[in-house]
């Protein structure tokens, strides 16, 4: 089982390289401009507050954006991370088990001393492996930023709010899992 | 000729599978048995079932009907613990692009261990594979060699392996010849598909025809060696006397052209000659082994046991 969830990683080992690059690239690129309003962040945060409530509503229901928690919020974790970490979660869940059937490379699996659900779970703690390691990469390089432009946001705030999205997408990715296995995404079943 | 026995390791009891909703059986009722240090060869044409058998056997689909074993194992149940002692090759034989073939061999020894590192590098040297090659820049005959090696590598009890030479060049395909004979004589069972009849010839102990789902001939090769050396090409001055050759005991007229006729001859030679020497017979050629014959026969004659 171990050697499943090895092999798996190793096998994406450079996507998911490319992967946390891209996430880090996004977070840096969003986070760094934060000085650049700090000083103005009251006034900016006032002219928000008149808005209409529909246009508040269009904005997620919140006009904070200036705080640095409301930055934080809308810069990474409203959208964008989820997103990005969404897209990798469910590629992985839709992938994982699917490609091995389409390359019908899991007769070599399943031709070892491996039961179905070894294999399965093996698999799914492979893509959570390589979902965690992208999110933490993504963490360290909020922390690592925030602290470069001052946002003042703890790090245990951050780590929470990181471990939520985390699950979140993790949850994405165990239904087109599901799916997949199951036979109704791409490739054929073998549960 | 090995640790022939008659414990059985391989023991298929009606064996049945229908895909989906499909009028046909994809394999209907089959029984046979393998025993240990024996290698049964799986035969017949296109879409005959033989990798549905075999796919069964290594419990990859599910059986409609009907049961089978591997060492006293059912194939369902407990297919973890059957595979312990299996060695697999598939017809299709499909590797990861990106790996190189060390890493493949690692990674397959790191779920079934091998009989040991030594013996893998015996291997590899043997079959003159490339491991430090990604796989996916291989040729078909070398990617082979690696399900070969994946195969041999734990030195199963048991073998399960559907034409497992395809691709390889004559002188890997006389390799792994060598590597049976060698798991024969440590008491393997070996169930085998293959379209090579000289492979078959080469290899098998005993033979079993699939056509159209069914198990419709079952031979040891010895019998069939038999048989084929018992044809004989005889050409006549005059017609053929085919009413007085058809009441030859054992005779089979298996072709008859002009003033030629090739037989198959059962049991004893001597009425056979003396219908002949009653004849105006030009010519008589005792023909060699020629088991791809009877083979052809088998793949297109009726079913006989229906």
């Amino acid at each position: 089982m171990n050697s499943i969830v090895k092999w798996t990683c190793k096998q994406r080992k450079t996507s998911t390289i490319w992967w946390s690059v891209a996430v880090a690239g996004f977070i840096f690129i969003n986070m760094i401009f934060y000085p650049t309003f700090k000083n103005d962040a009251e006034e900016l945060q006032k002219s928000f507050e008149n808005l209409s409530d529909s246009a508040l509503q269009f904005l997620g229901g919140s006009s904070d954006f200036f705080s640095p928690i409301g930055f934080i919020n809308s810069q990474v974790f409203f959208i964008m991370l989820p997103m990005i970490l969404g897209i990798l979660a469910i590629s992985l869940g839709a992938g994982l088990l699917a490609r091995e059937e389409q390359d019908k490379t899991i007769e070599g699996l399943l031709a070892r001393p491996v039961s179905r659900t070894g294999l399965l779970a093996s698999k799914a703690l492979g893509g959570t492996v390589i979902l965690g390691a992208v999110s933490l990469v993504a963490l360290l390089v909020i922390v690592v930023t925030a602290q470069a432009v001052d946002l003042g946001v703890p790090v245990s705030a951050l780590a929470q709010t990181s471990f939520v999205c985390f699950l979140l997408t993790l949850t994405f990715g165990a239904v087109a899992y599901l799916l997949s296995a199951t036979g109704r995404a791409k490739g054929a079943s073998i549960a | 000729m090995g640790k022939q026995s008659n414990e059985i390791s391989i023991v298929l009891d009606k064996l049945s599978k229908r895909y989906g909703n499909s009028k046909k059986l994809a394999l209907d009722s089959v029984s046979l048995h393998v025993n240990s240090g024996e290698v049964y060869g799986f035969l017949g044409p296109n879409g005959a079932g033989k990798s549905t058998a075999i796919r069964l056997l290594m419990n990859f689909i599910q059986p409609t009907a009907g049961s089978a074993k591997i060492l006293g194992n059912d194939i369902v149940n407990d297919s973890v613990e059957i595979k312990k002692s299996v060695g697999y090759l598939s017809g299709d034989f499909a590797v990861y692009p990106k790996m190189t073939g060390a890493q493949y061999l690692q990674y397959m020894g790191e779920l079934q261990n091998p009989a040991s590192k030594a013996y893998v590098q015996k291997l590899i040297k043997r079959l003159k594979a490339e491991p430090n090659k990604k796989l996916g820049e291989l040729s078909r005959g070398n990617r082979q060699k690696f399900g070969i090696i994946q195969a041999f590598m734990h030195q199963p009890q048991i073998m399960i392996l559907d034409e497992p030479t395809s691709g390889l060049d004559p002188l890997m395909q006389e390799e792994f010849y060598k590597l049976i004979e060698e798991a024969k004589a440590r008491g393997t069972a070996v169930f085998m598909s293959s379209h090579i009849m000289s492979e078959v010839q080469r290899t098998c102990d005993r033979v079993g025809i699939i056509r159209d789902g069914k198990l419709v001939e079952e031979r040891t090769i010895a019998e069939m060696k038999t048989e084929a050396s018992q044809t004989f090409d005889i050409t006549f001055a005059g017609d053929v006397p085919l009413a007085s050759l058809k009441t030859v005991k054992g005779i089979k007229v298996t072709n008859s052209v002009d003033n030629s006729v090739t037989v198959h001859m059962h049991g004893k030679l001597a009425p056979l000659f003396a219908v002949l020497a009653k004849s105006d017979v030009t010519k008589i050629d005792a023909r060699n082994l020629d088991l791809e014959e009877i083979f052809l026969g088998f793949y297109e004659s009726k079913d006989k046991k229906s």
